[in-house]
């Protein structure tokens, strides 16, 4: 059977206009579908994805920081 | 002031100058499958005194530095610290590097070595905590970080539960 793909199949589907429930428990099966797959990635794959994330999220901070000084200066 | 977090680089560095070490803390927890970002780079070294030589080595060439609270001390306090087997949280270059040594939420080198597995980063060894070890650590630890860090790890691997 084709997946939905008109808004009225969609909705039909109950896959458009959800509540914000449904979206919340949308994400936490997505979550942890993403540790279930993860826990079956080498440790190799799994930790540069984690150095890479770590490496971003810092550059962000400083970033945010460097906008937020420059935007009071 | 720019913090960056270069940790890649800093294994590099740290295979280059052969220092044994353990992964532990939130970079473990992210090889075993639960990612989240992270600041310091959680490493319980062999205490054999060569080793701790190469890691000094290491971390003074990056510039370390030892961080207790708010306080930066003198880049002499590596030496001390590490030396004395005490816990150094060392502010570097390529970032932050947690030193874990004389707790007793943390296993010994010996014993966390025994359980360890490989992981290659992108042709690096590094040696990560057995996810049993690092189990024990986070519920040791009981902070509301490792909470959801246990949780993540028990939706990931809930088999590891199951036994503990």
């Amino acid at each position: 059977m084709d997946e939905p793909s008109t808004e009225a199949e969609l909705r039909a589907a109950g896959l458009l206009g959800r509540s914000p429930e449904e979206h919340w428990r949308d994400n936490e099966i997505a979550r942890e579908d993403r540790l279930r797959q993860a826990a079956k990635m080498p440790l190799g794959v799994n930790l540069a994805a984690a150095l890479e994330l770590s490496a971003l999220a810092a550059e962000l901070r400083d970033g945010l920081r460097r906008h937020l000084a420059s935007k009071s200066s | 002031m720019t913090i960056s977090i270069h940790h890649r680089d800093l294994i590099a560095r740290l295979a280059a100058a052969e220092v044994n070490y353990i992964l532990v803390g939130g970079l473990a927890v992210g090889a075993w499958g639960h990612l989240r970002a992270t600041e310091d780079f959680d490493l319980v070294p062999d205490p054999d005194s060569e080793n701790l030589s190469r890691l000094i080595g290491v971390l003074e060439e990056l510039g370390g530095r030892v961080k207790q609270g708010e306080q930066m001390l003198d880049s002499g306090s590596v030496r001390i610290y590490i030396r004395t087997g005490d816990k150094a949280y060392v502010v570097t270059e390529l970032g932050d590097v947690d030193v874990l040594q004389g707790l007793p939420q943390i296993p010994r080198y010996a014993e966390l070595e025994t359980a360890a597995e490989e992981a290659d980063v992108e042709g690096l060894n590094v040696r990560v905590c057995s996810l049993q070890h690092l189990i024990e650590m986070k519920r040791a630890a009981d902070r509301p970080m490792d909470r959801m860090d246990l949780e993540a790890l028990k939706t990931a691997h809930p088999k590891a539960f199951e036994e503990g």
